[in-house]
């Protein structure tokens, strides 16, 4: 049990590794075959000539800061805080587009720190010289004021300023002479007390010139080095960098890409393969889910056929078990009938011989003895006993005859019914024969006389009903049955039983049995012809005389119906073939009561 | 600036942790970044605040147009505070901090304060190692500078007159007037910005 489980796990198990292998190396492949993503190339190429721009745009300001053009030094302070912002960006976008950061960019970043530095000494260089310059004209008007000052100091100073302001206007203007003669001037001043006006002016001249000089030189310098600073080549550097990783990067991808078309080629011969295998396996299932259906569906059928038959068969049994009991009632009631009306019979026989002879003897067998008695009473001459005995005759004559002339008729009356009974448990032993149905009637109606004569017995016979080919006993079984319900359910005040016999049709013989009686509650009346269904009380009926009744009829092909209201009555309606085939075996088998019925003629 | 034992001595992890710990700074963080505090977060909200600054003083109504926003005498101090060069280093939109000078250009600072050298003196130095960056500073922008005292990165001079003086000396180099010094300071009084100069806070 736990290694097959333990097999279909494992075989899932490396399944889904396959599975998930193929699905990563394609995967694989495909992040792999995807080169440089344009934007990324494009923002990156931006992103270096922005670079290029505001390199450029410092290169400018510095010049404009030099020459006193801008006012202040916030365009350069912006230009730095761009290009460090672009220079992170770089990088982020150097990694976001899956190229390794290139030292060239470091380097670039580095000459830019460079040239920040070198734009700051710049700056202060730049803000002191520009001071000192503008101070200058002050300090040359106020020279020129003083009287202490010589016209050729005047002109001196006035030189000085001049130079000074030459090289404020061109870088490589030549301050040598400038310098020569700020020195000549300052020769004049040692002479001089250091604390007098003159002194101080000259003092603040030489101060100021100077520091326009120095900041000047250093200025030209910080230029020279600020060109030196390899910003551009940088730029141009990490360019060529970047776009020998795109094209390795497209290179790569390129390849890759060849490996994705040929893999997702036969990945997808594989998952054709597997599509047709599915729909195959598919179409099998289906076939066998169909078959299976159709299968259930068959088995379900038999079943109900089997369930039907069975329930047919059980209530066969029933039935047949019921007739059995009622026949074996029967054999045995017929039995002793028979033999009642066999053993009456010859009493019967010779009660009815005597008293006929009684009644035949009653004037010739008494004559003797009359006439004897006559002659003894006239011989002894007593007319009064002769006269007594003449009517003592006469009267015991006319009382006697008449008496066992009604004893007569009662013995013949009880031959009539042991006949009936005879004829009732006949002695056809279920054999087929002729009869009317209105033979049958009566000999039940004769049966049933003691249940009948507080009832009033109305017989509609037809005249024209043909004899019909059935088993007497049987027939008059149902009848007797018929009759006695009717009977049963009607009240001796009113009771009226109505017989009807008629033709149908010309094959078909029809006889109605109605009563006023208190019908059939309809919940029951379509019961009535299942075995041992009864509404009499226990003990007082079996439950088997319908449903014999029906099967009876059933067996002569016939049909036997019955229509009730609760209150108004009951009709039982049965409709026999005149020319009823019935199979013999069946009803040999239904009717077993043969040998009973064998034992009457004994 | 964060990092610099100069100025904060601090570092990320400990400022995230110190927000971190006040329930309520993370919860109005929460509610505008939808994150807790994180350096990212919190150098975002510190550049915005920043970037709220500066606050407009009179003399920013007076670029923009609004001539009654300033006196004449200050006015003229904004003259006088051109045409000596002050300007040169203190410039741009924040009047100055956007540069580095050296710390008496035309005279000698730290001879004449009388007081030893020490290491701050030395100024960027310490950051650069550069002999050429010894006594540089940064030119500071003036927003605000009335309410600032002592000046100068050893706040040996108490008071923005002095302070003026001492500039007119090291860095331009040149007398001048105390008349326009006086007015320089005036001028100098406009930048404060308006919230403060009601209250007088100091920024």
């Amino acid at each position: 049990m736990r290694a097959p489980r333990m097999k279909r796990v494992l075989t899932w198990l490396s399944a889904s590794l396959l599975v998930m292998a193929l699905v990563a190396l394609l995967v694989f492949l495909e992040r792999k075959s995807h080169g440089i993503v344009p934007q990324a190339r494009t923002d990156l190429i931006a992103g270096l000539l922005t670079l290029r721009e505001i390199n450029a745009q410092l290169d400018v300001d510095v010049l404009r800061s030099r020459n006193g053009l801008n006012n202040n030094y916030d365009p350069l302070q912006g230009g730095y805080a761009a290009a460090a912002q672009l220079g992170e960006k770089l990088e982020t976008d150097i990694v976001a587009a899956g190229l390794e950061v290139p030292d060239a960019l470091s380097q670039l970043r580095a000459s830019f720190e460079q040239k920040f530095a070198d734009i700051d000494d710049f700056k202060a260089a730049n803000a002191i010289r520009l001071n000192s310059l503008r101070y200058l004209p002050t300090l040359v008007g106020t020279l020129e004021q003083n009287p202490q000052v010589s016209a050729s100091l005047r002109i001196q100073a006035n030189r000085v300023a001049a130079g000074l302001f030459r090289t404020n206007l061109l870088i490589d203007a030549d301050a040598s002479a400038t310098r020569q003669e700020l020195a000549e001037i300052m020769k004049a001043v040692e002479g001089l007390p250091p604390e007098t006006e003159l002194a101080q002016l000259l003092q603040g001249f030489q101060t100021h010139s100077e520091t326009i000089l120095r900041q000047s030189a250093q200025e030209i310098e910080l230029l020279a080095t600020l060109a030196a600073v390899p910003v551009s080549a940088r730029i141009d550097a990490l360019e060529a960098v970047l776009e020998q990783d795109f094209a390795r990067r497209e290179a790569v991808a390129a390849r890759y890409g060849n490996f994705l078309a040929i893999y997702s080629g036969l990945l997808l011969l594989v998952l054709f393969y597997i599509g047709v295998r599915l729909v195959r396996l598919y179409g099998q299932l289906a076939r066998i889910n169909l078959a299976l259906n159709d299968a259930n569906e068959h088995l379900e059928q038999h079943v109900e056929e089997r369930t039907r038959d069975l329930n047919n068969a059980l209530a066969e049994l029933k039935a047949s078990e019921a007739h059995l009991i009622q026949s074996e009632k029967m054999a045995s009631l017929g039995q002793m009938v028979a033999g009642v009306a066999h053993e009456i019979n010859t009493p019967l026989g010779y009660v009815h011989g005597i008293v006929e002879l009684l009644r035949d003897m009653i004037g010739s067998a008494f004559t003797p003895y009359y006439e004897r008695s006559r002659a003894l009473l006239e011989r002894l001459n007593n007319p009064e006993s002769a006269a007594a005995l003449e009517t003592m005759d006469a009267s015991l004559l006319a009382e006697l005859k008449p008496a066992l002339d009604n004893g007569l008729y009662g013995l013949d009356q009880i031959r009539e019914i042991v006949l009936n009974l005879k004829n009732f448990s006949r002695l056809d032993r279920g054999q087929h024969t002729l009869m009317r149905v209105e033979e049958s009637i009566d000999s039940a109606l004769m049966l049933a006389k003691n249940l009948t004569k507080h009832r009033k017995i109305i017989k509609h016979y037809s005249d024209t009903t043909p004899q019909i080919y059935c088993a007497p006993s049987q027939i008059n079984q149902v009848m007797l049955n018929l009759i006695t319900n009717a009977v049963q359910a009607t009240r001796e005040e009113d009771g009226t039983v109505t017989i009807n016999t008629r033709m149908k049709d010309e094959n078909t013989v029809a006889v109605k049995i109605s009563d006023n009686g208190t019908g059939i509650p309809e919940e029951v009346v379509g019961k009535i012809f299942d075995p041992f269904f009864t509404t009499k009380e226990i003990g007082k009926g079996t439950g088997l005389g319908l449903s014999i009744a029906y099967k009876i009829i059933t067996q002569h092909q016939g049909s036997i119906r019955v229509f009730s209201k609760p209150g108004i009555g009951t009709v039982f309606s049965i409709e026999l073939p005149v020319d009823s085939s019935v199979p013999q075996q069946e009803e040999a088998s239904a009717v077993p009561d043969d040998d009973m019925l064998l034992l009457e003629d004994d | 600036m964060l990092a610099n034992p100069l100025e904060f001595a601090s570092t990320w992890p400990a400022v995230v942790a110190r927000f971190s710990a006040d329930a309520q700074m993370v919860s109005q963080i929460k509610s505008v970044y939808g994150a807790a505090p994180s350096q990212a977060n919190l150098s975002d909200a510190l550049a915005t605040y920043q970037r709220s600054l500066p606050e407009p003083s009179r003399f920013d109504r007076f670029l923009r147009g609004d001539a009654s926003a300033i006196t004449a005498d200050e006015r003229l101090g904004y003259e006088k505070f051109k045409s000596y060069g002050c300007v040169a280093c203190h410039q741009g939109v924040n009047v100055g901090g956007n540069m580095f000078q050296r710390l008496g250009a035309l005279g000698n600072y730290f001879a004449d304060r009388g007081t030893p050298e020490t290491r701050l003196d030395q100024g960027r130095f310490n950051v650069t190692r550069r002999e050429s960056d010894r006594h540089v500073f940064k030119v500071p922008s003036l927003r605000n500078v009335a309410l600032t005292a002592p000046y100068f990165h050893d706040g040996s001079v108490p008071t923005l007159e002095a302070a003026v003086a001492a500039m007119f000396k090291y860095q331009l180099g040149r007398p001048a007037p105390e008349a326009d010094k006086r007015l320089i300071v005036q001028f100098l009084r406009t930048l404060t910005a308006q919230s403060l100069e009601k209250t007088g806070n100091k920024p």
